[in-house]
């Protein structure tokens, strides 16, 4: 490799190098500057001698042009002779077109002429791809009606038995903490066939909020191949199958997993690791909110399965239809949204979108004391990412006082003021109030997107500024980016909630087992079970029980059967009868029983009960007797813990 | 190994720096991008290709994740116009983010140093460039995940690269495993695919625009690791070959042994067995050695030096299941050795450890265990022997095995094969070695298990760990590159090479190979042994093999003075060819042997070897010369047949002499003796000899003599008592002469008897020790040398610095060290053989004040003669002659 003769000033290599149009004015023209200062938007380059230089330009520069300038439109030079040396340069080459001139003025017109010749060669050009692009769409309907009549043909066979890609067996397990859980695992084998996989869950105590989303993808192209979101109800200790709706086609690359679950602080999940140790590379990792991963030291419980593609078509439980073909972002990089969602940021309670340089314009709320501003952008994407991170600046530094939330709203949200953000809506969220330092370095909002979020969604920044606060500020909602789950810090829990009322204890379904009474009457009871119960934070797919009353005193029983849903993390008895272990809760005992619980799920969980024993009883069918003694009996019992 | 499990949905980025949310956004991927602000460079060749650059470009475009980058396209002289217009139109499109240059075709390497001399110069902070064909493409994360690996290594790593995943036709080869420069030497295991550091092209590191048929890639990587740069693998990289029938590639495989060849001339020096050695210790050692009694193993190739690596046995027993399933990937050394720690250093006390693990590791070419036995033997004789297949292992003190058969053992069901070792018949194939050690030394007693159980217990261990380790596999791809521990084989076999002698070159020192057909107690072996402790005190490692020896006396002063000892035999060293005898001489058979491979591997290590009367390694010395190392025979006589003709080691070298570096020789007469066979003067190196040991008593012998008592003549003969040196004369001489005081010092060591002859006297056995030697001088008047054809004694010069007189026959030099009627007596040798007979009895019966005058003059002849001064300028010339690795 052989340096050019040519000499420019450094900062100038690149866009000397750049290959986009450029004219070369050799020295000696009249008016160069002229021409130069008229044509913004085709570079022009003083040439002396071998030298370049911008126009106006002071330092010659010495540093070596290490190639030619390409995409030179024309040289102008006043004399063939003067531009020997110049031309030389491009010995081997097409030269650029050489324009002998004395005045710069008289470039216009061949100027114009080499302009309409590279437009009309551009059409030329265009028009020629236009043409391939045709026999191009063409080729590829043939394939994909090819493709479609051998899948239909493919699809008619009977499918192939699947055939075991890996078995990994299980042994311990991994648990969730505070309801959350993320796992990684490099599979070592190539994505391509795969048509089912199966997870092994060791134990699961969770609330009917809970969700694992599992993701098969391409390790190299980052691109999802399977997603499932797995409901609570189907967490069961096991082993959980999950089909493909098809086997993977020919995409060689290397198969990933990525787990998440995703429940309430008391939720346990617990997902089976191998029963052999694994080296890191093979072994799950999981985020714990360190730095880096912890490798668990053994690959998860699995088993593959491969079939041959186009012949097995599947619908498959719980496939995540949206994340399906989703290039992953890179993990635990901040991917920035794409300009064109903040020209659409909506400030209903005033400010005004304000825009520097090239960069997209960002929303500035300017708040007076004791005032609440927000900003609204309609449609964010979110597919494919775990995080959101909002950055708050402050163009006029500190600001004492100064609160900022966000919030996640469907799609689409016409809401104009803060209350009218809901947090019911599906995929909704909320950061809670955090204070903005009075440092006035800003601050960054991170988000976790729900497990089940749709791909777009609203963000919304809503601030207060305190009463007491001793002036206005101005506040610019700077940036906006997501993460994939990687290492990721994770957000704080929410310092002031902004909903602090609490929601009343829920349930989907009621189903009554039986009603029981002695001949005489001195003992009934109500064998149920409510689906989908839940309480604050916690909730629990199913809980069976029974409203038993003896004479007139309420009683509730629990039992430790196979046929029984597990309500207790931690069985509170020691009675035996019968029919196995059974836990009874009289009424003058219950405040007390409670109190003496190991498990706060478990306390809270008979909690949940008894608040919604009066709903439950009211619609009791009329096998269920006279519903006035379970009425005041429900009413009895929710009394004792909610005295007012 | 990896430093850490790089995971493709995890990548370890270093650690965000915590600033204001609006800095640290990355900048949109449509702006327009500075110069100043750009990282990272993709450079792009594009010849012929323009329907596929937009492709190249945009997968650049589309990259996810990275620091701010930018294409360098460079259209090398393409001839289709729409390459340079298709560049340009990115270049427009994307301004600061796409360059667009061109040159006049110059070639593939030609065009990727153009494009690193843009990005390098145009691009200040630029910390990485990337190369990237123009048919070919990146997965998004590619240069995310390369920089944050090029982040995160140390800075010697000087790139990072891909897999081989390649579309097209499809193939998916597998890069993983730590990466090796002795890997690299056999296998073009780097993409051009790479990101590579700006450091290493800061350097001056460019690709070889005269490697245009290609490897040229090859090439970049053997130059920027000959600058101590290594590279590093990006597992699930996304980079993506675009692989056709007929390419640049397959032309290239096509063209492998030429384009090898030209890379195995250019980095010579990478490919020089001792660099081998080097890297063989650092990358790939040869052996692992489970320790008795201590839960480790060590991987190390030298075994009188410090292990490369210490493994607990669960570490060891997982590399070498990693290994037995990528073979390619992983590496875990070829040979396994268990033995007591006390055992090897008992072993190196007599420098006997390289030999002994090379003799190993050829045995098992044929053997799957080799059982080396340690004896007790005779005084100061080192006796080596090989023993076939039956006997068991069970009194072995050390066992070797290779790897390939202690994994094959682990799937032996019932355990019996293995087992069978400590029985008398083993099932498996087994040699033993067996060494009976000088002076009845004894190994030290076991304290633990003996290697045999060892073996057993670790074969089940390993069985073990196979049956729990994870069903995953440890890689999908399939895998093209040589196994790992072929490698060295390969290396050292494209050498001329077979197994090699596993001793680790130290940096500064120079080794030389002194080669010898035997070692007993001669004069040459003196003489040997003597310019071995010239070498030691000039900084050299001298090495002693013993070519065609199953034993020697292994002295103390020997064990002193070689840093190693070998003894080769069963190689075929002995065989000679008569279909192709120069002037009607044989020349030795080995040189056409597969076995002279494996001699080869014993010394191409050396900076120097001096090859003393050694006929097989006559027939090595060209190929060694042609690998660098210095090549010397030593000359001592010109020998005679039983016929009288002349022949010997001067005449076999000859034959030899363009395979030579230079020629010692020890008298003024053989050095004119080689002029006038033709042996430039230039290679003729007078090396005089001088007393074979070192005394301290020569003062007080010499005044004694001064008060010796008359008596009858004391006369001594002392030597081998060969025909040679004429026992014939000296029986009659003893018969004539019975008033003398006689005594005869000696054993046969060339007789064809092997049993001494009848002198008239009693013979007394060979003497070795110098307090030996000087008693027996002390004693003597006179020295006696009836020989028929000699050199120059040491004999001579010993008794003559202890003031004996010294009667011999005027053969070979002897006039060079005894000066007639002067300082000792010469008796003519051309004459017939009454005449040699009556002119040694006319001596004998001398005035006995003469022979002592005699005497006294030799004395003070030899008082001066010293090795240090008579060596000098030969170690001075062969130091020049063999400059220190580091100075190549």
């Amino acid at each position: 490799m052989t340096m050019t003769p040519l000499l420019a000033p450094p900062a100038a290599l690149a866009a000397l190098l750049s290959g986009q149009p450029s004219l070369l004015v050799l020295d000696g023209i009249a008016g160069a500057e002229t021409l130069a200062a008229a044509l913004p938007m085709l570079p022009c380059w003083r040439v002396q001698g071998l030298r370049l230089a911008g126009f106006g330009a002071t330092d010659p520069g010495e540093a070596p042009l290490p190639a030619l300038p390409a995409g030179v439109l024309a040289i102008l030079a006043p004399s063939e002779a003067a531009a020997a040396d110049l031309m030389a340069c491009w010995q081997g080459l097409a030269p650029p077109p050489l324009l002998v001139m004395g005045d710069a003025a008289a470039a216009w017109a061949p100027l114009a002429q080499l302009a309409l010749a590279e437009t009309s060669a551009a059409a030329g050009r265009a028009a020629g791809l236009h043409r391939a692009l045709v026999a191009t769409r063409q080729d590829y309907e043939e394939t994909r009606s090819a493709m479609a009549v051998l899948m239909q043909s493919s699809g008619f066979r009977a499918p192939l038995a699947l055939e075991t890609a890996l078995a990994c067996e299980p042994g311990p397990a991994v648990r969730t903490e505070a309801g959350h859980l993320a796992l990684g695992q490099l599979l070592t084998l190539s994505v391509e066939s795969l048509a089912a996989v199966a997870l092994h869950i060791a134990a699961a105590e969770v609330s009917a909020d809970t969700r694992l989303r599992l993701r098969l993808y391409g390790a190299e192209s980052g691109r999802v191949l399977a997603a499932w979101l797995v409901p609570a109800a189907a967490l069961t200790p096991g082993w959980l199958a999950l089909d493909l709706p098809a086997p993977v086609g020919p995409v060689r690359e290397t198969a990933c997993l990525d787990l998440v679950v995703e429940g309430g602080v008391a939720d346990m999940l617990a997902i089976s690791l191998e029963d052999a140790g694994a080296d890191p590379a093979r072994s799950a990792h999981q985020d714990t909110g360190e730095p880096a991963p912890v490798s668990l030291g053994r690959a998860l419980a699995l088993r593959l399965w491969q079939a041959p593609f186009g012949r097995r078509f599947t619908m498959p439980l719980y496939w995540h239809w949206e994340q399906g073909d989703l290039p992953l972002a890179p993990a635990a990089v901040p991917v920035a949204m794409a300009q064109q969602v903040w020209p659409l940021a909506r400030l209903p309670l005033g400010g005004s979108n304000v825009s520097l340089g090239a960069a997209a314009p960002r929303p500035v709320l300017v708040l007076a004391p004791g005032a609440e501003a927000m900003a609204v952008l309609p449609w964010v994407p979110v597919a494919g990412l775990d995080l959101l991170e909002a950055g708050i600046a402050l163009p006029e530094g500190a600001a004492e006082g100064l609160d900022v939330a966000l919030w996640l709203q469907p799609a689409g949200c016409a809401a104009e003021t803060p209350e009218e953000l809901d947090l019911a809506a599906p995929g909704a969220r909320c950061s809670g109030w955090r204070a903005v330092p009075a440092d006035g370095g800003g601050l960054a909002i991170v988000l976790r997107l729900p497990l089940d979020a749709a791909p777009t969604l609203s963000v919304v920044l809503v601030a207060r500024l305190a009463a007491t606060a001793p002036a206005a500020c101005r506040l610019e909602w700077a940036d906006l980016f997501g993460r994939r789950l990687g290492r990721m810090e994770l957000p704080e829990p929410p310092a002031a909630p902004l909903v602090t009322k609490p929601r009343p204890a829920e349930c989907g379904a009621v189903r009554m087992h039986e009603h029981y009474h002695t001949p005489d009457g001195g003992y009934r009871h109500l064998d149920m079970t409510l689906e989908h119960v839940r309480l604050g934070g916690t909730a629990w797919p199913s809980m069976r029980f029974k409203l038993a009353l003896n004479g007139a005193t309420p009683n509730l029983e629990f039992r430790l059967r196979p046929d029984w849903p597990v309500l207790f993390q931690h069985w509170p008895g020691d009675v035996v009868d019968q029919h196995g272990p059974v836990y009874s809760m009289p009424e003058d005992r219950l405040a007390a029983m409670l109190d003496g619980m190991r498990s706060a799920r478990d306390a809270q969980a008979v909690r949940a009960l008894v608040h919604l024993l009066p709903s439950v009883v009211r619609g009791l069918p009329h096998e269920a007797g006279d519903p006035g003694p379970w009425l005041e009996a429900a009413r009895r019992l929710n009394a004792l813990l909610n005295p007012e | 190994m990896l430093p850490h499990p790089f995971l493709p949905w995890w990548p370890a980025l270093p650690k965000p720096a915590p600033a204001a949310p609006a800095a640290s956004l990355p900048a949109s991927p449509t702006a327009p991008l500075a110069a100043t602000e750009v990282l990272l460079a993709v450079v792009i060749p594009a010849y012929g290709q323009p329907g596929l650059l937009p492709e190249a470009i945009e997968s650049v475009l589309a990259q996810q994740g990275a620091p701010p980058l930018a294409a360098v396209v460079v259209d090398d002289g393409c001839p289709d116009p729409e390459t340079s217009r298709i560049a340009s139109a990115y270049a427009t499109a994307h301004p600061g983010r796409v360059l667009a240059v061109r040159q006049r075709n110059a070639g593939l390497s030609a065009a990727r140093n153009t494009g690193i001399e843009v990005a390098l110069a145009s691009f200040p902070a630029c910390r990485a460039v990337y190369f990237l064909d123009a048919d070919n493409r990146m997965a998004p994360h590619l240069l995310a995940r390369a920089d944050a690996a090029l982040l995160a290594a140390p800075p010697g790593v000087g790139w990072v690269y891909p897999d081989f995943d390649m579309f097209g036709l499809p193939m998916n080869g597998s890069g993983a495993g730590a990466y090796s420069l002795l890997a690299q030497l056999v296998d073009n295991l780097c993409e051009a695919g790479s990101l590579v550091r700006r450091s290493l092209l800061g350097a001056g590191l460019r690709f070889d625009e005269s490697f245009r048929a290609g490897f040229e890639d090859w090439d970049f990587w053997l130059q920027a690791a000959g600058r101590g740069f290594r590279g590093q693998h990006l597992p699930h990289s996304g980079f993506q070959y675009r692989r056709r029938p007929e390419s640049m590639l397959s032309e290239a495989e096509r063209q492998r042994p030429i384009l090898a060849h030209a890379l195995r001339r250019k980095h010579a020096r990478l490919y020089h067995p001792r660099n081998l050695l080097r890297l063989e210790a650092a990358d790939m050692p040869r052996f692992a050695w489970f320790r008795s009694g201590e839960a480790s193993a060590q991987l190390l190739l030298d075994p009188t030096t410090p292990a490369t690596e210490t493994l607990t046995l669960p570490q060891a027993r997982d590399r070498l299941l990693a290994t037995a399933e990528t073979p390619s990937a992983a590496f875990f050394p070829p040979v396994c050795l268990f033995a007591e720690p006390a055992v090897l250093a008992f072993l190196a006390r007599f420098r006997l450890l390289p030999g002994l693990f090379w003799q190993a590791d050829l045995t098992l070419r044929d053997a799957q265990f080799i059982g080396v036995e340690l004896l007790p033997g005779g005084e100061a004789e080192l006796r080596q022997e090989l023993l076939g297949g039956s006997g068991g292992l069970a009194a072995c003190h050390l066992v070797f095995a290779r790897t390939g058969t202690v994994l094959e053992s682990i799937r032996d069901p019932g355990g019996d094969w293995l087992d069978s070792l400590r029985r008398e018949a083993p099932r498996p194939a087994t040699r033993r070695l067996r060494l009976a050690l000088p002076d009845g030394e004894r190994p030290p007693p076991p304290t633990t298990l003996p290697p045999v159980h060892l073996l057993a217990q670790e074969v089940g261990e390993l069985s073990r760990t196979e049956r729990r380790a994870t069903a995953l596999p440890r890689q999908w791809r399939s895998d093209f590159r040589r196994p790992r521990h072929e490698v060295v084989e390969h290396c050292q076999h494209e050498n001329g090479l077979g197994v090699s002698l596993p001793l680790l070159p130290v940096a500064g020192r120079r080794d030389i190979a002194l080669l010898v057909p035997v070692f007993s107690f001669g004069g040459v072996e003196k003489v040997v042994l003597a310019y071995a402790q010239q070498f030691r005190a000039a900084g050299w490692r001298p090495h002693l093999f013993v070519v065609g020896g199953r034993q020697m006396a292994l002295t103390p002063e020997a064990r002193a003075a070689f840093e190693s000892i070998t003894l080769v035999h069963g190689l075929g060293e002995d065989g000679e060819d008569w279909t192709a005898g120069y002037f009607g001489g044989g020349t030795p058979s080995l040189g056409n042997r597969k076995e002279a491979a494996d001699v080869l591997g014993l010394l191409a290590g050396m900076h120097a070897v001096l090859n003393t009367h050694s006929f097989a390694g006559h027939a090595l010395m060209a190929r060694l010369r042609r690998l660098g190392v210095r090549t010397l025979v030593g000359l001592h006589l010109v020998e005679r047949s039983n016929w009288g003709q002349p022949s010997g080691n001067p005449h076999h070298a000859l034959a030899y002499e363009h395979a030579y570096d230079g020629f010692v020789v020890i008298s003024q007469a053989l050095r004119d003796w080689c002029l006038g066979q033709g042996i430039p003067g230039y290679k003729l190196h007078l090396v005089r000899n001088a007393p074979g040991y070192e005394t301290e008593r020569v003062a007080e012998v010499l005044a004694a003599r001064q008060e010796r008592s008359p008596g009858p003549l004391r006369v001594l003969y002392l030597g081998r008592l060969d025909r040679q040196k004429g026992m014939d004369r000296l029986a009659a001489l003893i018969a004539a002469h019975p008033a003398l005081d006689w005594r005869v010092v000696g054993g046969t060591v060339m007789a064809d008897t092997g049993t001494a002859p009848d002198v008239g006297v009693a013979v007394e056995p060979p003497v070795n020790r110098p307090a030996q030697l000087d008693a027996l001088y002390a004693w003597a008047d006179v020295v006696l040398l009836p020989s028929r054809f000699e050199g120059v004694p040491l004999t001579v010069l010993e008794a003559q610095r202890l003031g004996c007189a010294v009667i011999a026959t005027d053969v070979g030099a002897m006039a060079e060290i005894v000066s007639h009627g002067v300082d000792g007596l010469l008796v003519p040798h051309d004459q017939p053989e009454a005449g040699i007979v009556a002119a040694f009895s006319a001596a004998l019966a001398a005035d006995p004040a003469l022979l002592a005058r005699l005497g006294q003059a030799a004395a003070a002849r030899v008082a001066g003669a010293d090795w240090a001064a008579t060596t000098r300028d030969f170690l001075t010339w062969l130091a020049a002659s063999c400059p220190l690795d580091a100075e190549t």
